[in-house]
């Protein structure tokens, strides 16, 4: 007895990282799952995966979450081949191009990390919510990041997630009456693609912070979270943001920090 | 694999609403429970209640939270009886101490308030957690409230409660060397025997529970935006996902369990 059986979920960003670890976790918990990502290879890497551990239903859609058309057409094709969704991951999300240094970002740089984390997240609710108004209720996990809520590094990046935090509770507030649940998660520090890649750019030589759990999380930390909030054994918590962060202490400043 | 297989767990004030039901799903998880509360009685029929379909029968060990005495022979016992702990849910309260108004609060309430709410987690973790660094480390899991949050019409119990969040986060910073991790759950309203009693006697004046049942179908006369009130179980659900490993990566953390209030609150 899985704890999502006749589930149906969406998880943006399943190609990779912690929305391939959430779809893995859905999937074996006995949902349906669509995989939505920019990126159709690491999307199709998540299908195969699923088919071959679990054998539950999958699909796929190659899906820019910035923009109406693709996700409208994302939404339409989970509800032809899986059915209604109840259960939404708003986890795409970019830090591309970002910087330490707030006068170096360009402008395209920022209006591009917000069209993917922020406009991403209220494109997916806002056409996902009436089929889950419609079949009585549903429960939207929004991947937001501690840059939200703690001291951050990188003003683009943190400033789409802190959007993140408070779409979540607008949505928690709208939508409670109707049984929709929204809440947000706040990874620290997560072992993906993204970090490796901001590790090999030189971006960081060193962690950001120190936590208390002295190493990242691996995607399948958070994605136990995600399940918990996706599930029913959640069903009184909304609005809530859940910080995953390894009892995060403090930024290392002075070793970040250009001189 | 059941989710708390064969950990040995503490629940105190565990014999009933939400710890009798923490003490419940804790013990169909597969744990060793041991229900720690003042009144033999209650605990006796508790033990009974989250033995039923478990793979290890619930015990309880007769505690008062109040007394540095009493805690210590807790955790003594356990060690005894089992030579570890895994798991300590914090949940024992006194509640219904405040009156209406401050200034007719008494010292002795205060102090109530204060020695069980706030100094009984202090001394469970002081005396648990030795226990725990010898089974290799462990998850303290304290039920706090959201009145630790927001602007409390009760005082001495929020004070309590936020002292009792406060503690548990600071000792995540003690123990997490030694693989603890420490986490606060902060219920909202949650319909148990004790808050109904309480509500009965007119004790809140100001609580979600005193309206009347036509009151409770508008809801705006909620205090969050879930269309109902929590019940035991939802808090129990919460305390098995930061007892369980599926939280390894979350310490020092609060997980508010309140439908969404629609409170101002701070954290």
């Amino acid at each position: 007895m899985g704890r999502l059986d006749t589930r149906i979920a969406i998880v943006t960003g399943g190609g990779s990282g912690i929305g391939q670890a959430t779809a893995l976790r859905f999937a074996e918990e006995g949902a349906s799952v669509m995989i939505a990502d920019i990126n159709i290879t690491g999307a199709a890497e998540t299908r195969s995966m699923i088919e071959t551990r679990f054998g539950t239903p999958v699909a796929i859609h190659q899906t820019d979450v910035s923009q109406p058309d693709s996700v409208q057409a994302m939404v339409a094709e989970t509800v032809r081949v899986l059915g209604t969704p109840t259960i939404l991951v708003n986890n795409a999300g970019i830090a591309t191009g970002d910087s330490l240094q707030l006068h170096e970002v360009d402008p395209a740089v920022w209006d591009r990390i917000q069209a993917v984390n922020l406009r991403g997240p209220f494109l997916c609710c806002k056409y996902v919510i009436p089929r889950m108004m419609a079949a009585g209720g549903g429960s939207i996990i929004n991947i937001a990041s501690a840059a939200a809520v703690g001291m951050a590094p990188r003003a683009a990046y943190a400033a789409s997630k802190g959007g993140v935090v408070a779409l979540t509770r607008s949505i928690a507030f709208q939508y409670g009456g109707k049984n929709i649940r929204c809440n947000a998660i706040c990874p620290g520090a997560v072992e993906t693609a993204l970090a490796r890649q901001a590790r090999a750019s030189g971006t960081y030589k060193v962690p950001i912070v120190e936590a208390l759990i002295q190493r990242r999380a691996e995607p399948e930390e958070i994605a136990n979270a995600v399940l918990f909030l996706a599930s029913d054994e959640s069903a009184f918590i909304t609005s809530d943001v859940l910080l995953l962060d390894g009892g995060a202490l403090r930024l290392r400043k002075e070793e970040i920090l250009p001189d | 694999m059941k989710r708390l297989q064969d950990k040995v767990a503490i629940v105190t004030g565990g014999s009933e609403g939400i710890g009798l039901a923490i003490s419940c799903r804790f013990a169909r998880e597969g744990a060793q429970v041991i229900i720690a509360n003042r009144n033999a009685a209650n605990g006796l029929h508790a033990a009974q209640t989250a033995s039923e379909g478990a793979d290890h029968p619930a015990r309880f060990i007769a505690t008062d939270m109040a007394d540095p005495h009493s805690i210590a022979a807790l955790v003594a016992e356990v060690d005894k009886a089992f030579g570890r702990l895994d798991v300590m849910c914090i949940n024992h309260a006194v509640q219904g101490v405040d009156t209406r108004e401050i200034m007719d609060l008494s010292v002795e309430a205060w102090d109530l308030a204060m020695d069980v709410n706030a100094r009984g987690v202090f001394l469970m973790i002081k005396h648990g957690a030795p226990l725990m660094i010898r089974s290799g480390g462990g998850s303290i899991v304290t039920i706090a409230s959201v009145g630790a949050l927001s602007r409390s019409s009760q005082p001495a119990y929020a004070a309590s409660k936020a002292a009792a969040l406060a503690v548990t986060k600071s000792a995540a910073n003690h123990l997490a060397e030694y693989g603890i991790r420490a986490n606060v759950i902060c219920p909202s309203t949650i319909e148990t025997p004790a808050r109904s009693k309480i509500a009965t006697k007119g004790g809140f004046k100001n609580d979600v529970l005193n309206i009347t049942a036509a009151d409770r179908t508008g809801p705006r006369k909620l205090t969050h935006v879930l269309p109902r009130f929590g019940k035991p179980e939802d808090i129990a659900n919460a305390a098995l996902f930061l007892a369980s490993d599926e939280s390894s990566y979350m310490t020092a953390s609060n997980l508010p369990v309140d439908g969404g209030t629609l409170r101002h609150r701070m954290d």
